[in-house]
């Protein structure tokens, strides 16, 4: 299967909750203000719900308790809480499909893992636009859900193999010529409206090289080395049983050396710890 | 809710005066207003030589995007670093976020009391070097917001960079006080220190060196000495004289920078010098004393025994034998006071006191008188007198003090002889030159070593005391020649072979005549 045909069928994908996409929206208009992205949040209260208590997580750690949208947007800022609708939006739609063959569980904590280290990654090389990091690395393999979509058979194929040989999911997809889960990534997000950066970064995830003359190499090398170390510390399921490989390509892009990623690594363990909340989103929609 | 109500750009009011279907035209000032407030603040920021002048320069960027009434600017450890608008409070709460803000390196805006503390980390890579707190208000957009933050790490990265230059600055200023210091403890030194390049020149020199004024002679020894350390690379040492002056001076290979240089210290030995000759003659000095105790202790115990040998059993004797007592008796008594008149006189010559009593007499004759004096010495050793010289050479000077010298001259000459050799002599000759008379007296003694050549004249020096014990004297007695012949206007010297013989020239002015 091409991806062209995988594409022809992501567009038959139900398109994004017309909320969510109002909120990426509000979050991307330069003129918007706090009260203009917490009034979209609020048309959903069940969201809205679940945005506050992504709030007021460990994983933010904020001395005070946030009871107010408008509130959280000024106090997080308006990328973070898109981020938290995002992540609400993107748990939803993986936990819809109870009767898939993958365990969405698992594969939502290597997400939420992913978009946790992205973030780290971003304060670690001294980028300011951290946010954007958190979605990308949130989405940057939403590309196998949408495998798994349209074709849970090839998904299962894939899965199947790289468990055998242990390879990693992508060469897995090269070996049975299909198109790589990042391109489809890039693709899914596209259709939501999220920045480019966000759709690149997702796309080049597995090969940084080839993205050299991208405007956002910095952020595809940041997500790609933060995908390795979240599969390495086993954190969730990515269903890539092995072969994960470090570009060099991406550590001297970002200058990044041993002892500063022994350092992350640590951190990152720590920051994982805080990050529970993103973890039982449904749990809480639920009550 | 009409999109334009939310606004609070300064472009607020304007806005809703032209209504919504100028967005687009408003989004297009909006970015020319950003280009240029982003030209003024990079203009700004290269400008600042200072962390100061840059938290400046983003104070007032941050009052251009948003209408603040103060602006507070918190350093790494979140103390009130700089504040524009007056005094405001920072309490408890505002002081947890300042926190959170500092530690997430994410920005944030606070509703507080009708305003808004709009706070933003300065961050550059994981590190919090401040805080910038802005009360305003107005609310902040989105865009607003991304771009401050932006230019808020902006000012971070190059507020590290000119911390990390003022620490430099610092570091260079301690660097340079220490030089000083150095240099004051260099400068103290009595020696004269100073490194040279390969080049041979120098790089360094403390107060000694630069103050110093070597001759031509000595500079060029001091750099022929650099050059071989150079070449060898191990230490050299060298003595250099100049006028009164001794140096030391000693040149060591050192590296600096990877770069060979050599350190050249040099010492003034000159009292060094002073106390080793002083420690010398000191030494002479006792050496004299003793000798001069022997000498004085012989005849007197010849006297003394002799003395009491005739008290004690003088009818034992016959006239004969007495006779011969007393004569032993009263030849040690002159050999006693010639030794202490020789004393005396080298006391006198000493300070000077010594007069001349000058008159003319006939030098050959008084050569002759002379050597009858010594015969007995002469003949008690084998050796021959001869005197080459037979007409009568006139001169005006102190007779008695030229008969000293003569005599001094000739018993050197018959003490000195070789003991085991045959035909031993001591011959004088005289000869007139002009207004100068030279006296030539020599023997085929045991010689002098080159070396002592000069000594000889010295005060207390005994060729003996460093090679032969057996002689008799005083050790005056070339001395004393010397100044007398020296006294007179004359000159003294010798040329000597060891085991070959020793001529002693005395040339003296024939004085007065005219």
């Amino acid at each position: 299967m091409k991806l062209e045909e995988i594409i022809a069928k992501v567009e038959e994908l139900p398109t994004p909750d017309p909320i969510v996409q109002k909120i990426i929206a509000v979050a991307s208009d330069p003129n918007a203000s706090a009260k203009d992205l917490a009034d979209v949040i609020k048309l959903d209260p069940s969201l809205s719900v679940r945005v506050l208590r992504l709030v007021n997580s460990a994983y933010y750690g904020l001395p005070r308790k946030i009871a107010q949208l408008s509130e959280a947007v000024m106090i997080l800022g308006f990328k973070t809480v898109r981020n938290l609708a995002l992540s609400v939006f993107t748990y939803s739609s993986l936990m819809r499909r109870k009767r898939s063959t993958i365990d969405h569980t698992a594969l939502w904590k290597h997400f939420i893992g992913v978009a946790v280290a992205s973030e780290l990654m971003a304060q670690l090389v001294g980028y300011p636009n951290k946010e954007e990091l958190f979605v990308a690395g949130l989405l940057h393999d939403i590309g196998k859900v949408t495998l798994e979509f349209v074709s849970p058979e090839m998904f299962a194929a894939v899965a199947k193999l790289t468990k055998t040989l242990k390879i990693s999911f992508f060469e897995a997809e090269k070996k049975l010529n299909l198109p790589n889960h990042a391109l489809i990534s890039m693709k899914t997000i596209e259709r939501w409206g999220l920045p480019e950066l966000v759709s690149q970064a997702c796309g080049g995830h597995h090969t940084p090289e080839s993205f050299s003359e991208s405007l956002y190499s910095d952020v595809i090398s940041m997500i790609h080395v933060s995908d390795f170390f979240v599969n390495t510390i086993n954190y969730g399921e990515s269903y890539s049983y092995g072969g994960f490989v470090l570009s060099p390509y991406a550590l001297n892009l970002l200058g990044l050396k041993p002892r500063m990623l022994t350092n992350y690594l640590k951190k990152l363990k720590e920051k994982l710890m805080t990050a529970d909340e993103f973890l039982k989103i449904e749990q809480e929609a639920v009550s | 809710m009409e999109k334009g109500e939310s606004l609070k750009t300064g472009y607020n009011t304007k806005e809703k005066a032209l209504g919504g279907e100028v967005r687009g035209m408003l989004n297009q000032i909006s970015s020319h207003r950003l280009y240029s407030l982003l030209s003024s603040f990079i203009r700004e920021i290269m400008n600042a030589t200072e962390p100061d002048l840059l938290l400046d320069a983003l104070m007032r960027i941050f009052q251009r995007f948003v209408d603040c009434e103060h602006i507070v600017v918190l350093d790494k450890d979140l103390n009130v670093k700089k504040i524009k608008g007056g005094n405001v409070e920072i309490d408890e709460e505002l002081n947890k976020m300042v926190r959170w803000v500092a530690s997430s390196h994410s920005p944030m805006s606070l509703p507080k009391q009708e305003m808004f503390v709009h706070i933003f980390p300065l961050v550059k890579a994981g590190k919090t070097l401040g805080v910038l707190l802005a009360w305003s208000r107005e609310e902040i957009v989105v865009e607003t917001s991304e771009l401050l933050r932006t230019f808020a790490f902006l000012s971070a990265v190059v507020l590290e960079n000119l911390e990390l230059y003022s620490s430099l600055q610092r570091q260079h200023m301690v660097l340079e006080a220490t030089k000083n210091y150095m240099q004051r403890i260099l400068d103290s030194f009595p020696q004269h220190i100073a490194v040279f390049d390969q080049d041979s020149r120098i790089v360094f020199a403390n107060k000694g060196y630069s103050l110093s004024s070597f001759g031509e002679d000595v500079v060029s020894r001091i750099i022929q000495l650099v050059q071989k350390t150079f070449l060898t690379g191990s230490r050299q040492t060298l003595e250099v004289e100049e006028g009164a002056n001794f140096y030391s001076i000693v040149a060591e290979p050192v590296e600096y920078e990877g770069q060979p240089q050599v350190l050249l210290v040099i010492t003034d030995v000159t009292n060094t010098k002073e106390v080793e000759r002083l420690k010398a003659i000191d030494q002479l000095k006792t050496e004299f004393v003793a000798n001069i105790s022997h000498e004085l202790k012989t005849p007197l115990a010849a006297i003394k025994a002799y003395a009491e040998t005739i008290l004690t059993s003088f009818e034992m004797f016959d006239q004969q034998t007495l006779n011969e007592f007393v004569q032993i008796i009263y030849k040690e008594s002159q050999h006693l006071e010639s030794i202490l008149e020789g004393l005396l006189d080298f006391s006198k010559l000493e300070q000077k006191m010594l007069i001349l009593e000058k008159a003319t007499f006939d030098l050959t004759g008084l050569v002759r008188e002379t050597m009858r004096s010594v015969e007995e010495l002469a003949k008690s050793k084998q050796v021959k007198l001869e005197l080459l010289t037979k007409e009568p050479v006139l001169i005006r000077a102190d007779q008695r003090r030229i008969r000293q010298v003569i005599t001094n001259l000739l018993s050197n000459g018959i003490k000195y002889s070789k003991e085991d050799s045959q035909e031993k002599y001591v011959r004088v000759k005289i000869e007139r030159k002009d207004d100068r008379v030279l006296i030539e007296v020599s023997d085929n003694g045991i010689g002098i070593p080159k070396e002592y050549h000069e000594k000889v004249f010295e005060r207390f020096f005994r060729v003996g005391t460093v090679m032969d014990h057996r002689v008799e004297g005083t050790g005056l007695g070339l001395t004393i020649a010397k100044q007398i012949v020296e006294l007179h206007g004359g000159r003294i010297w010798l040329e000597s072979e060891p085991g070959v013989g020793t001529t002693v020239f005395v040339e003296l002015p024939v004085g007065g005549e005219r």
